[in-house]
Order: structure tokens, then C-alpha cells, then sequence
């Protein structure tokens, strides 16, 4: 166990170490200077220059990285260009809209996903299971986009009963007001961001539940005399559902860094958009933070995953 | 040829695969054929945003180009880019897989934490900040998606290999003095090329989203025509909660997106129940 | 006579997967202090129970796995892990081959027969090109029983007994002279078993093979061996000529592997000799005899002290405390 553990955690660091890494170099191959951005011509040829130094821009290039990783481990993560914030406040920010989204996105996932995958394993090759699956092909292919589109035309322009972005309508209100309007801004992103996950949620349950209804041990569980029901919801679920957890914990991990698409489309105020609009501005600082906390969000989701596997696989023990 | 005469028998009778095959040879003919025939739509007319016609069969988009025409160039481009994606990621992650699954200590090791880092990192954001460097055409899009495909490709072959390396028929041929790389890569590949084919289509089906993803948020190749192009463009007028509303601008496109991918995963789903003898029930 | 093979002191030792953090090293002592001698034109059986490491030794032999500790000789030359220079590891390779045990297991099942046959030949220069090798194939096919057609065949049409004669062919196709066969008769039907005996017989008159025959059942190695070696728990326990092993000075667990062999006589059968349990572990192996636990003759000191080899006749060895040494 111990010797997982470490293992795992020096595979975790190694991992966002070199994400961290790469974001850096990448970031500062972009071929326009974000110095062009920052200054304007009206400034005095000192606040240029000072300005250059306290982002550290006018050091070498492995200055600069040696000193950004030595903030880094201080906790550190500079300043934005753009808003001229600490990065941390500027993802602070930005996260809770991501999570908002990712929890809106789970729950429509676990609550409709799991119980359908159940239903057309237990109904293999009939009707329900036939029609499931055709849905489930369309929605691992679907474009989210796509998606977003036929979403807003419906509900935002033909009915009219859905705002068409945003997260809340301006000026951001208080008490229940507010969360009520969030939650109608909310219902259309999450609705379109979580058809894919669903699908995939469907496929996994149903094909794992299917290959468990096979092994040996559901055949002795039967022939003890256990009920249908107590043998599919005692012995065939928990293992069952290993695969479902694993895609779902990837997801999660992938998720914390926003869904750049969607959150475009809908103009959310989330992580995925920054990145987007980082890029474009040049906002090193912020998108080396988004990676990071990308990088930091995945490897904790996938230690989080294997512990739950484990616990619903008795076949597996960690560190063998 | 038992076992030939058996996939091509399954295969036949897959009505999902058959589906998928009819749909991607489609694909592949409008988009080789159908740009011979049909010029590119490039410039504007005066016929903007004319709903489907005899003239223009499925309307105009808001410069007065021909939809069809955009579409048709569309499939083209997408063939080219999940074509050349998957191409890259097999010459990457193939030999990686299989070096990866034979051999033992350190390269393995090293292989194993690449292909391990490579599948944590965010695709979509790195490859948004990529495609921003590397300028936008569609051959670096290409690349961008092989480089951030073959991890999953290289696992796959990987766990094929570490099955295979244990037969007999290897132990067999290493006794037979047979190179090591030889039988890496016709003895173990030979063998491991059901999933390994398999992986490749859905590396194409996922090669045309994320294009139209990149496309979409303007990081597309703005010298020809993709399906993402054309919907960035719609959305850019607001096309979708605009009134009157131009359905065809952005339906269309989508269509086509979904389309082709829903057909690679069908063609990619048959082709493994039917190389791998369990799912032939 | 000059030995072909000479084996000396060979050891194989897989190391135990560690589980925790800070443990000792252990190993899996799978072959263990291993000598012999196989001279020309001999045939060598290796008889042990399942795990006693026969299949191992071979696979240490022609460095198909390291060797741990220990020499290999071949025609007085050390081979030891075939750490020689390319050209002699290529002679190495043809010289010495080996039939494998699972003839369902052992063909690659997406190459065309001809092809797995000929592509050693071709690598390893018994036949120059595409052509000849086909020659060449087509015509030992013929010798072990089977029509040149099979060329283009794949190896899932064949039954258990064809696939091994496939096999065999592959292994002579290289112009071996020292053919290992590691249990390539016990996965088959036993009349097939016979027919494949047979075979092995007559193609050892006709390209003067040698052979080290591997297997788990004696009534199948006793048939084509001329000297046998008994292997347990990775240790030889007995070596002897056929004629002394059936004699009256053996070590039990010969005698007990013996009395499981099926005579087909009237007359009364003498008691069986049924040994208790498993094959111990080989990580741990007991300090004393490696046979102790299980020896129907067992007395204190076998758990104390392991006994030497003895020498008991001219072509005569038994490890154990009871042996009668010749004088």
C-alpha cells in the first residue's frame, strides 16, 4: 500500500511537473509578443521598462522559468497581463462557475446515466436496449456544438423560455432571485456539455454490467438462492460499475478545467473560456495557472478513482 | 482462410457496420469527387442567405456561397485531416506500443510514464495554445491531432503486445533466430492488429470533432472550407437565435459533423465485434 | 566420446515480486544446481512433476531466459546465455532447437504455414531465397507426413497431431543437431502421442539427431530415452541408464513415479506408491532433502541435511542419504 502510494505520488508530481513545463515553453513560443500588448505608445520609456521587469519579461528564458518555478513552489503564480491580478484571485474567480457547471453536468449524468446502462443490460437485445444504444452511438458522436445550437434554438429562440448566454443576467443579484436565475442560465450548458458523458456513461454500464451478469460467481450467487434483484443489486453492481467510475472520474479531472466549447458558445464565465481568451491575449500568467490547475486536478481525480475502484474491486490491492 | 472467409462473414451481416462502411465510402466519394466537380466557393454574391433552392440546393450562407459547395469542400477536409491524424498517430504510437509491450526495465518504464503524462494532459486547451502557434492550416491541425492521438493508440497496442509476447509462437520464434525486431513488428503486429485497426477509426471519428472544435473557435484554416469554418462563421451572425432564422447554415454543417462520426464509430464498433470472436454471438 | 552438450552448476532464480516497501530479496530457485552431459546421438529424457523445472532448464539452455549461475558448453565451447559473437549465435540458433510443448500455442496463427517454416531458413541462411526454401519445405513436409499443399495453409486447420508435426518441421528446417522437445507429445491424443514418438524415432535415424526429451510422464519418456534424469523441485534427483532406472538401487521418487506408469499385465500389481500433497514451494525451499516432505522413506536426517549426488553405477547418480554407493 505504502509502495503504491508513493509510487503514485511521484508519478502525480512527475506529471505536473512536466505539464507545468511544457505549458511554460509553449506559451512563450506563441509567435506575438504580449510586451506590444502591455505598453502603449504613450508611455514614458521608464514605466515600459519597469513594467517589462515586474512581469519579468526583459530576464532570459531560463531565468525567467527558474524563477517562475521558484514561485511556484511558494505558492506563487504571478500576475495576470490582462487584469493586472494575482492569477490565483483571477482563478478563483473564474472556478466556481467550472465547478457550478461539473456538478450540474454529474448529477445529470449519474442520476439518468447509471439507471439507463442497468435497464438495457437487463434487457439485452430487446427493444428498450436496441433504441438505448442507437441513442448512445448518436451521442458519443454528437458535436457539442451541435448540440449547444439545436439547444438555444429551441429553448432560447423558438419558446423563448431560456436566456441565450451568460451565467446570471446582469447586475448579479442577491438571495433567491439570483440562484433561480443562475440555475435557468445554467440548465442549457449543462444539458449540452453533458450529452457525450452520458452517452459514454450508458455504454459503460451497460456493456460492464453485462460481461458481470456472465462470471461465475453470479451463477453461484443465483444457485444459493438469492433473488434476481439481491444478486443484481449486491453482487453485479459494485462491480459493475468499476468502469463507470473510471470514466466518470476522468471526466471529472478534465472537466475542473472548463469546457472551453460550450463555455464559449454560452459565454460562461468559467475556466475554459479564460483559457480561450488567454490565448488571445497573450495572458501567460493565467494560462500557465489554468494548466496547472488542470494538471493538479487531474492527477488527484485519478488517485481518487483508483482508491474507489479498489474499494469496489476486491480483486484488486493496491500496489501489486 | 477459415478465419478471413469468418470476418468478412460477420462483417456482411452487420447491419450497423454495413451502415458505417456505406456511410465513410459516401464520405470519401463527395469529398474526392465531389471537389473535382464542384468549384470552391470563394468571394461573394448577391444572392445572401437563400434558403435551400433550385439554385442553390441548400441554401447560402451571408457572403452568397453556395452551402452545398461549402460542405462538399468540408468533407474533403475533414477526410484529410482524420486521414493524416491517424496516419501520425499510428507511426508514433504503434512502435512505441510495441517497444513499449516487449521490452523490459528502463525503456518500458520511460515509455509507460510518457504515454501515461501524454493521456493526463488537457488536449483541447494545449492544442487551442498549439494551434494558436503553429499558425492555422490544415495540415498543422492534422499534425497537432496525430501528436495528441498517439498515446491512446500507443496504450492500446501496448496492452496487445504485453498479451502476445507471453504466446509460444514468440518464445518460438526467438528460438528460431528470428531478429527481435522482426518479430516485434511482424509477429507481434500481425497479431495485434485487430485492435489496433479498430483504435485507428475511432482515432479518425474523434480527429474530425476536435478539427471542428479548433475550426469553430477560429484556430481553422482560413483558406479552405471545414465543416467547423462554416459554423464559426454562422455563429459569428448569430445565426441560430437569429430571425428570420437561416436553419441551414448551421444545421447542416452540424449534420455532416455528427454524420461522419456517428459512421466511423459504427464502421470501427463492427470491425471489433467482428475480429474479436466474443462479440460474434 | 566428447559431449555434445555439457551443463554445469546451471541455476535459474526468478526474483519474488516485492509487496511491501522494504523486504528481504526472494527467488524462485526454479532450476538449481544443475549438471549433465548429452552425448551425440543420444537421447536424454527429463522427467519431473509439473513445476520441478525441466521446462526452465531448457529454456536456460538456449537462452531463451538468463541464466543465473552455471555454464553451458556446446562442442567444448561456452554458450552460456549464447554471449558469442553473431555468426556463431546465428549457427547457435540452427544447431540447436527445440518442439514445443503446445502445438495449439506454439504456430503463429496469422502466418501461412509455409511462410513459418521458411522464414528461418531464410534468416538463417539454410536456404538463399524464397524458391529454395519453398523446396525445401515442401520436401520435409513430405518426410514427416504431410502434403506440400499445407504451404499456403493457416495453422487453424489443422488437428493437434498435424500442428506438432508442423511444428517439428519448423524446428528440422534449420538442419538442427541437438532437438530439444519440451513436453511436445503431452498435449496430444495418446495414439496420436505414439504416432508422434514414432516420428521423433525415425527422424533421428535420418538426419542424426540428438535428442533432450522433456517430459512429465515416464511411461512416454522410459519409450524413446536412452538415459534418463529425474528433476524435482528444480534439483536432479536421479540419473541413470534406462536399464538401472527400472532396476532394483533408485531414489523414491523415481520409485514413485515408476509405480504411477499403467503396465499393461496379469499379473498382480505391486503397490503404488502414492505420494501426499504438492510440490512445495519454491521460494522457500525445505532445508534438508528437497523430497523430504513428501519421501515415503523419509527419516530425521533427510530434514537436516540435503544429500550429495552418489555415484552408484557407471552411468549412475541418486541424490539421496539411502543410496548404495559402488564400489
Amino acid at each position: 500500500m505504502l509502495r503504491f502510494l508513493l509510487r503514485r505520488l511521484g508519478r502525480g508530481i512527475l506529471t505536473i511537473f512536466v505539464s507545468v513545463t511544457l505549458v511554460f515553453f509553449i506559451v512563450r513560443a506563441m509567435p506575438s509578443d504580449p510586451v506590444a500588448l502591455l505598453i502603449s505608445p504613450q508611455m514614458t520609456e521608464e514605466t515600459q521598462q519597469a513594467l517589462m521587469e515586474s512581469y519579468g519579461l526583459d530576464k532570459p528564458l531560463g531565468t525567467q522559468y527558474i524563477l517562475y518555478m521558484k514561485e511556484l513552489l511558494h505558492g506563487n503564480l504571478g500576475t495576470s497581463f490582462a487584469k493586472r491580478i494575482p492569477v490565483t484571485e483571477y482563478l478563483a474567480q473564474k472556478l466556481p462557475w467550472t465547478l457550478l457547471l461539473l456538478a450540474a453536468v454529474m448529477v445529470i449524468v449519474l442520476v439518468i446515466g447509471i439507471p439507463v446502462g442497468l435497464l438495457a443490460a437487463s434487457k439485452k437485445g430487446k427493444m428498450a436496449d436496441r433504441i438505448i444504444s442507437i441513442i448512445v452511438t448518436l451521442g458519443i458522436s454528437v458535436f457539442i456544438p451541435f448540440m449547444a445550437f439545436l439547444l438555444l434554438y429551441i429553448f432560447a429562440f423558438r419558446l423563448g423560455i431560456s436566456p441565450t448566454g451568460g451565467a446570471y443576467t446582469p447586475p448579479m443579484g442577491e438571495g433567491m432571485e439570483f440562484y433561480l436565475d443562475v440555475a435557468k442560465h445554467l440548465v442549457l450548458p449543462a444539458v449540452a456539455l453533458s450529452i457525450t458523458n452520458l452517452a459514454n456513461v450508458v455504454l459503460y454500464t451497460r456493456n460492464s454490467m453485462i460481461d458481470v451478469l456472465h462470471e461465475d460467481y453470479i451463477r453461484t450467487a443465483y444457485s444459493k438462492g438469492n433473488s434476481k434483484g439481491r444478486v443484481l443489486r449486491v453482487h453485479a453492481l459494485k462491480n459493475a460499475l468499476i468502469p463507470t467510475v473510471t470514466v466518470i472520474g476522468m471526466q471529472i479531472g478534465i472537466m475542473v478545467g472548463g469546457a472551453t466549447v460550450t463555455e464559449t458558445i454560452f459565454s460562461w464565465p468559467g475556466i475554459g473560456r479564460l483559457i480561450y481568451d488567454s490565448v488571445n491575449a497573450l495572458d501567460y500568467p493565467v494560462l500557465q495557472g489554468a494548466f496547472l490547475l488542470m494538471a493538479v486536478a487531474i492527477v488527484i481525480m485519478s488517485f481518487i478513482t483508483d482508491l474507489v475502484v479498489a474499494w469496489l474491486d476486491p480483486r484488486i490491492k493496491l500496489g501489486e | 482462410m477459415r478465419q478471413h472467409k469468418g470476418f468478412f462473414y460477420y462483417f456482411v451481416r452487420n447491419k450497423n457496420g454495413m451502415i458505417g462502411l456505406c456511410g465513410v465510402l459516401l464520405i470519401v466519394l463527395i469529398g474526392l469527387v465531389g471537389t473535382m466537380v464542384i468549384p470552391k466557393p470563394e468571394g461573394y454574391t448577391s444572392d445572401i442567405l437563400m434558403a435551400p433552392c433550385a439554385a442553390h440546393w441548400l441554401g447560402t450562407d451571408n457572403l452568397g456561397l453556395d452551402i452545398f459547395a461549402e460542405l462538399v469542400w468540408g468533407a474533403k477536409t475533414s477526410l484529410y485531416v482524420s486521414l493524416l491524424a491517424m496516419l501520425i498517430a499510428g507511426v508514433i504510437g504503434i512502435p512505441l506500443g510495441l517497444i513499449c509491450g516487449y521490452s523490459s526495465g528502463w525503456l518500458r518504464e520511460v515509455i509507460d510514464a510518457i504515454i501515461d503524462i501524454f493521456m493526463t494532459l488537457p488536449m483541447l486547451p494545449l492544442m487551442i495554445i498549439i494551434a494558436a502557434i503553429m499558425g492555422t492550416s490544415i495540415t498543422n491541425v492534422a499534425l497537432i491531432l496525430g501528436i495528441f492521438s498517439w498515446p491512446q493508440l500507443a496504450r492500446v497496442t501496448k496492452n496487445s503486445t504485453l498479451k502476445i509476447r507471453q504466446m509460444q509462437y514468440i518464445e518460438a520464434a526467438t528460438c528460431l533466430g528470428i531478429p527481435k525486431r522482426r518479430i516485434l513488428f511482424k509477429h507481434v503486429l500481425l497479431n495485434a492488429s485487430g485492435p489496433v485497426l479498430v483504435n485507428m477509426t475511432l482515432v479518425m471519428a474523434s480527429a474530425v470533432l476536435t478539427e471542428a472544435s479548433l475550426s469553430f473557435l477560429g484556430l481553422g484554416d482560413p483558406t479552405t472550407w471545414s465543416w467547423g469554418t462554416i459554423l464559426k462563421q454562422a455563429w459569428g451572425q448569430n445565426a441560430v437565435i437569429s430571425n428570420p432564422n437561416p436553419w441551414w447554415w448551421w444545421l447542416l454543417p452540424s449534420l455532416c459533423i455528427v454524420v461522419y462520426v456517428v459512421c466511423f464509430n459504427l464502421f470501427g464498433t463492427a470491425l471489433n465485434d467482428c475480429l474479436n470472436p466474443k462479440g460474434r454471438e | 566420446m566428447e559431449p555434445l552438450l555439457k551443463v554445469e552448476g546451471l541455476t535459474k532464480l526468478f526474483p519474488v515480486k516485492k509487496r511491501k516497501l522494504i523486504e528481504e530479496k526472494r527467488y524462485v530457485h526454479a532450476v538449481e544446481d544443475v549438471s549433465f552431459e548429452v552425448c551425440p546421438g543420444e537421447t536424454l529424457g527429463i522427467v519431473g512433476e509439473s513445476g520441478s523445472g525441466k521446462s526452465t532448464l531448457a529454456r536456460t539452455i538456449l537462452a531463451l531466459t538468463p541464466v543465473s549461475a552455471g555454464k553451458v558448453y556446446y562442442q567444448g565451447k561456452d554458450i552460456t546465455n549464447f554471449r558469442v559473437s553473431g555468426n556463431e549465435k546465428r549457427h547457435l540458433r540452427s544447431d540447436l532447437q527445440m518442439v514445443f510443448q503446445d502445438p495449439y500455442a506454439s504456430l503463429n496463427p496469422r502466418l501461412k504455414i509455409g511462410d513459418a517454416i521458411a522464414e528461418p531458413m531464410l534468416v538463417n541462411g539454410q536456404a538463399k531465397n524464397q524458391k529454395e526454401a519453398r523446396e525445401k519445405v515442401c520436401h520435409l513436409l513430405e518426410t514427416v507426413g504431410l502434403r506440400p499443399e499445407v504451404y499456403e495453409r493457416f495453422p487453424y486447420e489443422f488437428s493437434g497431431g498435424q500442428r506438432q508435426r508442423i511444428g517439428i518441421v519448423r524446428a528440422l528446417a534449420v538442419n538442427p543437431k541437438l532437438l530439444f522437445c519440451d513436453e511436445s507429445v503431452s498435449a496430444l491424443d495418446v495414439s496420436v502421442q505414439a504416432q508422434i514418438l514414432n516420428l521423433f524415432n525415425e527422424l533421428k535415424e535420418k538426419f542424426n539427431l540428438t535428442y533432450v526429451f522433456i517430459g512429465h510422464d515416464l511411461a512416454v519418456i522410459r519409450y524413446i530415452s536412452d538415459r534418463i534424469l529425474v528433476m524435482y523441485m528444480g534439483k536432479i534427483m536421479e540419473i541413470a541408464s534406462y536399464d538401472e532406472l527400472f532396476g532394483e538401487n533408485t531414489h523414491p521418487y523415481t520409485q514413485a513415479l515408476i509405480s504411477a506408469v499403467p503396465e499393461p499385465t496379469t499379473a498382480p500389481r505391486s503397490e503404488r506408491i502414492i505420494l501426499e500433497g504438492d510440490i512445495p514451494s519454491a521460494v522457500n525451499p525445505p532445508k534438508g532433502c528437497r523430497f523430504c516432505q513428501r519421501c515415503f522413506k523419509a527419516q530425521p536426517e533427510c530434514f537436516e541435511r540435503e544429500p550429495d549426488m552418489v555415484q552408484t553405477g557407471e552411468n549412475h547418480w541418486i541424490r539421496c542419504h539411502f543410496a548404495k554407493e559402488a564400489e
